[in-house]
């Protein structure tokens, strides 16, 4: 992925990470009107990284537990709460720290656009994160095709090299452009010199992770968070990527903002039939599901949502919730790893009945027992978390598009009016 | 009363021929593809020994009881395992 054009300001955010939107067309390159920052633009927007060893460590954690820091993995497990356990357990061998950038989400760009646009963020981050966990290595993780974000990271890395204060190494890896490559595990695994897919653990890498060593995988925005935290700045920002009328946008906005909102920014097409939140493994919901609203990740949760990868995508007027759906599912199945029987049968079986659907092939109830079925086998029994977003998006497909379910079933669609 | 742990399966090694469900009935029943799922539940005298019997047939080792002295019971509290709610980067 590329970065994009910048667009009008946005004031949003008091003291934003990305001052604006940003915009990608297409998958193509594009003209980025704003350059990345350098190590001294960065050092005169945000000023010198405060050390963070002995007592500042600590102190950090606790900026980190008040702001309720939280991995952006769906889990909501306080950061701070993996922070203490990746102390309590690093030896004298250290511990290992891992900036994810590896951005599996078709629809979102945002660690692209913050890697390329705001590289030492992260890097600060990451740099706070092992002085305060005594980390020795230090990992920026990244998709092997991340060619732009690949080469933003290399020149402030060597920037940091040549003008910046002492600080440990910090290496590039890079796994296969993959869905999953992202997944912690398969994080860790492809780190201790495996196959980057997840794996199936019992103690949780922050114990026994990369070669054994404790191991903290970050989301790049959630280290530019503690970047921000280490500095005394509140970060209640959230970066986004909406998706609609064919383009990505992403935004730095308040979490106070409604999601609604969020999107009315972004396009001015009459109120979107749908809305999926959180990415292909998301949910969906209407207009009038979303309602009021925010971003707030407790707010969120209370629905039953989450922002997870932090993609809002609209579906596109005219097009039929459960043809997308079953896109969605199609592509969920087959990124499956393969490693584990009810995620490689079940999401086979759940995507071959939504195409069935998808094409007016469902004629009795018996069809949505099946899935129903086919859904509460699959749900918690993989290796990873994979299954189960695909079990809620199509879930939330079968509610929110009840109507277009019931009309395919009588071989209509509503959407486009066709005979099916 | 000590607790006595739980059964559980690696579902990356399981190769789902369920010849554990016919050993643990009481635990253990399969899914559509023939993939084990198992009773969360905390064993019982009666279902502990159903239990082993399983985990020593299991012809991939994929079967073990956790939280009973196994030695295999996470070091870490639940509540940092892994983010596992999305594929998401954590
Ligand atoms: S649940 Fe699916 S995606 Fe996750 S490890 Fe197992 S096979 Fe792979
Ligand atoms: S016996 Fe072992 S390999 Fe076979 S289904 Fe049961 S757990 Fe899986
Ligand atoms: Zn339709």
């Amino acid at each position: 992925m590329t970065a994009g054009v910048w667009l009008a300001p946005d004031a949003e955010a008091e003291l934003p990470m990305l001052e604006r939107p940003i915009h990608f067309y297409g998958g193509g390159t594009s003209v980025t009107e704003l350059a990345p920052h350098s190590y001294r633009d960065h050092l005169d927007r945000f000023g010198a990284r405060p050390s963070c060893r002995g007592a500042a460590g600590a102190a950090l954690i606790r900026r980190i537990e008040e702001a309720g820091l939280t991995g952006r993995g769906g889990a909501h497990l306080p950061s701070a709460i993996k922070w203490r356990a990746v102390r309590a357990a690093a030896g004298a061998a250290g511990s290992v720290i891992v900036a994810n950038g590896a951005e599996g989400e078709p629809d979102s760009r945002k660690d692209a656009a913050l890697l390329e646009l705001r590289p030492h963020l992260v890097l600060d981050g990451l740099v706070c994160a092992a002085e305060t966990l005594g980390a020795r290595q230090l990992v920026v993780w990244l998709h092997e095709n991340a060619h732009a974000a690949r080469s933003a990271v290399s020149r402030a890395l060597a920037e940091r090299v040549a003008h910046g204060p002492d600080e440990p190494m910090i290496r590039i890896a890079v796994g296969p452009d993959r869905y999953l490559t992202g997944e912690s595990g398969a994080v860790v695994q492809a780190l201790s010199g495996g196959v980057a897919r997840p794996a199936f653990r019992i103690v949780p890498s922050a114990a026994r992770g990369v070669d054994g060593l404790p191991t903290l995988v970050h989301n790049v925005e959630t280290l530019a968070r503690v970047a921000r935290l280490a500095r005394g700045e509140d970060c209640s920002s959230a970066l986004v990527t909406v998706c609609a009328d064919d383009t990505h946008v992403v935004l730095e906005v308040s979490t106070s903002a409604t999601v609604q909102e969020v999107i009315g920014r972004v396009t001015n097409a009459d109120e979107p039939a749908a809305v999926l939140i959180g990415g292909h493994g998301g949910t969906w919901c209407t207009s009038s599901d979303l309602g009021k609203l925010t971003l707030d990740e407790a707010d969120l949760r209370a629905a039953g949502l989450s922002l997870g990868a932090g993609v809002l995508a609209v579906l596109a007027a005219g097009t039929c919730g459960l043809v997308r759906t079953a896109e969605l599912a199609d592509f969920l199945a087959r990124q499956s790893t393969r490693q584990c029987g009810p995620c490689v049968f079940g999401l086979a079986s759940i995507a071959e009945s939504t195409a069935e659907l998808a094409r007016g092939g469902w004629r009795s109830r018996r069809d949505a027992d099946r899935i129903a079925r086919f859904a509460a086998e699959i749900k918690g029994r993989g290796a990873c978390g994979h299954p189960d977003g695909a079990v809620r998006m199509v879930g939330s497909a079968l509610e929110v598009f009840a109507d277009d379910v019931a009309a395919h079933r009588r071989g209509r669609c509503l959407a486009t009016g066709e005979h099916l | 009363m000590t607790a006595r742990g739980r059964l559980r399966v690696d579902i990356v090694a399981c190769e789902g021929v369920a010849i554990c469900a016919h050993l643990a009935a009481d635990l253990i029943r399969t899914d559509s593809w023939g993939y084990p799922i198992i009773d969360d539940a905390p064993l019982t005298r009666r279902t502990e020994r159903q239990a082993s019997a399983a985990v020593t047939a299991c012809p991939r080792r994929a079967l073990f009881i956790v939280d009973g002295g196994s030695g295999l019971e996470p070091s870490a509290p639940q509540d940092i395992r892994d983010d596992h709610a999305n594929p998401v980067p954590s």
